[in-house]
């Protein structure tokens, strides 16, 4: 059952912590973001730029954790 | 543009997954008995049909919108990055290549014991885990793909395109396993997921992506750059590799 569950979690959240905190990071600063600049303007246009970037950055983060 | 890379994402991932439960089962089947497989596969499979029938129509119900856009773009992104994680490490050498084959044979050889002469129990946990596994992460990659109501056509056609897919390839195999190209197969859907991920939690957020749909392979092609990128950043010296 530990083995099972060991499993279901990896399915879910990956086999490193890096990558799931780091699109939780991602979305988060995002959102924060999104506060800051007021959900009205620029962040319309350019946020999915500024998410894209975020991912990214979640993403490189997780391969160095894993090198 | 989004009809058919939803469907590609969902044909790709969904028959990726079935294809490692398909080896599973049919290394159960080779090394015990066929009918014990196919019992825990079935098992299994009524499990996963009854999460699917909960899980899509309980989400689409219970949120509105916008969250919803960011409950599924964070659900993909999640699967899609750990998908593009591994697929950078395997293009860069630093992790074996994935093989479906390379799982039947280890799984064969580890119920290589003669099975009992009564219900083989060993055998259908072992097909009854493999199948729920693969089984449940395509049910929640299918269910995010489907969450906008837009998607639901292609990623439901997608899913029944890869069941059928793999019904044919469980029907000649073991030749055809060996064949496929899972690692880059399996990095091109990191690539698609993930970029419905970003683009699904952007429009939770409230943006609104200029040129709709047709960002999405804008989005893609970044993906593509960036991880290339960071797979030859981290590409091993060929004496190292080896």
């Amino acid at each position: 059952m530990t083995g099972f569950l060991h499993q279901l979690r990896l399915l879910v959240l990956g086999e490193t912590r890096a990558l799931p905190l780091g699109v939780a990071a991602a979305v988060l600063g995002a959102a924060l973001v999104r506060e800051l600049a007021g959900p009205e303007g620029w962040w319309q246009d350019a946020g999915g730029l500024v998410l894209l970037a975020l991912v990214l950055a979640a993403l490189l983060l997780s391969l160095r954790s894993n090198t | 543009m989004s009809f058919v890379l939803t469907l590609l994402g969902a044909m790709l991932a969904v028959a990726l997954e079935l294809l490692e439960a398909l080896a599973i089962v049919l290394a159960v089947a080779v090394s015990r008995r066929t009918r014990d497989a196919v019992i825990g596969a079935a098992a299994a499979v009524a499990v996963c049909a009854l999460a699917g029938a909960l899980l899509g129509p309980v989400l689409v119900a219970k949120l509105a919108s916008e969250p919803l856009e960011l409950v599924i773009g964070v659900a993909l992104l999640l699967f899609g990055l750990e998908w593009l994680r591994k697929g950078v490490l395997r293009l860069a050498g630093r992790r074996a290549r994935s093989s479906a084959y390379a799982e039947f044979v280890e799984e064969r050889e580890a119920l290589a014991a003669a099975p009992p002469d009564g219900p083989d129990w060993a055998a259908r946990t072992v097909a009854f885990k493999g199948v729920l596994l693969e089984g449940l992460e395509v049910i929640l990659i299918v269910t995010a793909l489907a969450g906008p109501e837009d998607s639901r056509a292609p990623a439901l056609i997608g899913a029944g395109l890869a069941v059928a897919l793999t019904v044919v390839v469980g029907l000649v195999l073991h030749r055809p396993l060996r064949r496929i190209p899972e690692t880059e197969l399996k990095y091109a859907v990191g690539v698609l997921l993930s970029s419905f991920g970003t683009f699904f939690a952007a429009e939770g957020l409230g943006v609104e992506w200029p040129a709709g749909d047709a960002a999405l392979l804008a989005i893609a092609a970044v993906f593509v750059a960036a991880s290339q990128a960071m797979a030859s950043r981290l590409r091993l010296p060929r004496a190292a590799a080896a």
